[in-house]
């Protein structure tokens, strides 16, 4: 893979939730794959506590071949929000605030033909039992394929790379010892979030 | 070898990866197993001339 597209602001009730105006078209911005993690079931991460609020913003994720989805997965977009918040009020870019380690956290990926329902599906994250998020793609502002043209349009996109369409409505901060659960169709995946 | 060509010879290996894996998982639900085949003997000649240059 050579790097992680992610769009920003692609669900409208989310732009308002972060008190921000719904531009024209989504935002684009990128993660590098040193920030790639794949989830197992059952297991642990441990993220960066001492650098701030860390916020869950839960995505479906697509993986491209010839610009064309090969596979799907749920994702978590974390985001070091006292930080972006700062850098943004600063008006300097926040991209320090979306890269670190463990900060794009996908499920294993399921091929289209395993989950054929993909594009209507529900998927929600659950945090310690309780649903902090949920929605589907049908309630964003951008398709799958529009996504995945508006990326084209300003990046070179290379076998392999990830789409990570956007957040729903909300998002908001992890704890040390959470249990994070994502669930969509067939994927069904919880980790516990090391202290 | 300049990066670019480097770059190109992972972008190679990256696309055999992918397809290896839709062949062995039968996954055609995006491309014909014929398409996929097809390509990868494009990109396996391509690698070949790329790899040739290595070291003139």
């Amino acid at each position: 893979m050579d790097k992680i597209i992610c769009l920003g602001k692609n669900y409208a009730a989310h732009a308002q939730e972060m008190k921000e105006a719904l531009p024209p078209r989504p935002v684009l911005f990128l993660k590098p794959p040193s920030c790639l993690t794949e989830m197992k079931d059952g297991g642990t991460v441990r993220l960066p506590w001492e650098r701030g609020e860390i916020h869950h913003e839960l995505e479906v994720v697509l993986k491209l071949y010839k610009k064309n989805v090969i596979a799907v997965a749920l994702g978590l977009d974390l985001t070091l929000r006292d930080l972006q918040k700062t850098l943004k009020a600063q008006g300097h870019p926040w991209e320090i605030a979306k890269c670190f380690r463990h900060s794009a956290l996908v499920t294993p990926f399921k091929a289209q033909r395993d989950f054929p329902d993909w594009r209507t599906a529900e998927f929600r994250l659950e945090v310690n039992g309780e649903v902090r998020q949920r929605a589907s793609l049908p309630q964003a502002l951008y398709t799958a394929d529009q996504a995945i043209h508006l990326a084209d349009e300003h990046f070179p996109i290379c076998d392999g790379d990830l789409v990570f369409t956007g957040t729903p409505e909300g998002v908001g901060p992890l704890r040390p010892g959470d249990q994070v659960h994502l669930l969509w169709g067939p994927v069904d995946v919880k980790v516990r979030l090391a202290p | 070898m300049s990066e670019r060509t480097l770059h190109d010879v992972k972008g190679i290996l990256r696309r055999l990866e992918i397809m290896a894996d839709l062949l062995h998982r039968g996954d055609f639900a995006a491309f014909s197993e014929e398409e996929i085949r097809r390509d990868a003997d494009a990109d396996l000649e391509h690698l070949k001339a790329l790899l040739k240059e290595l070291g003139q």
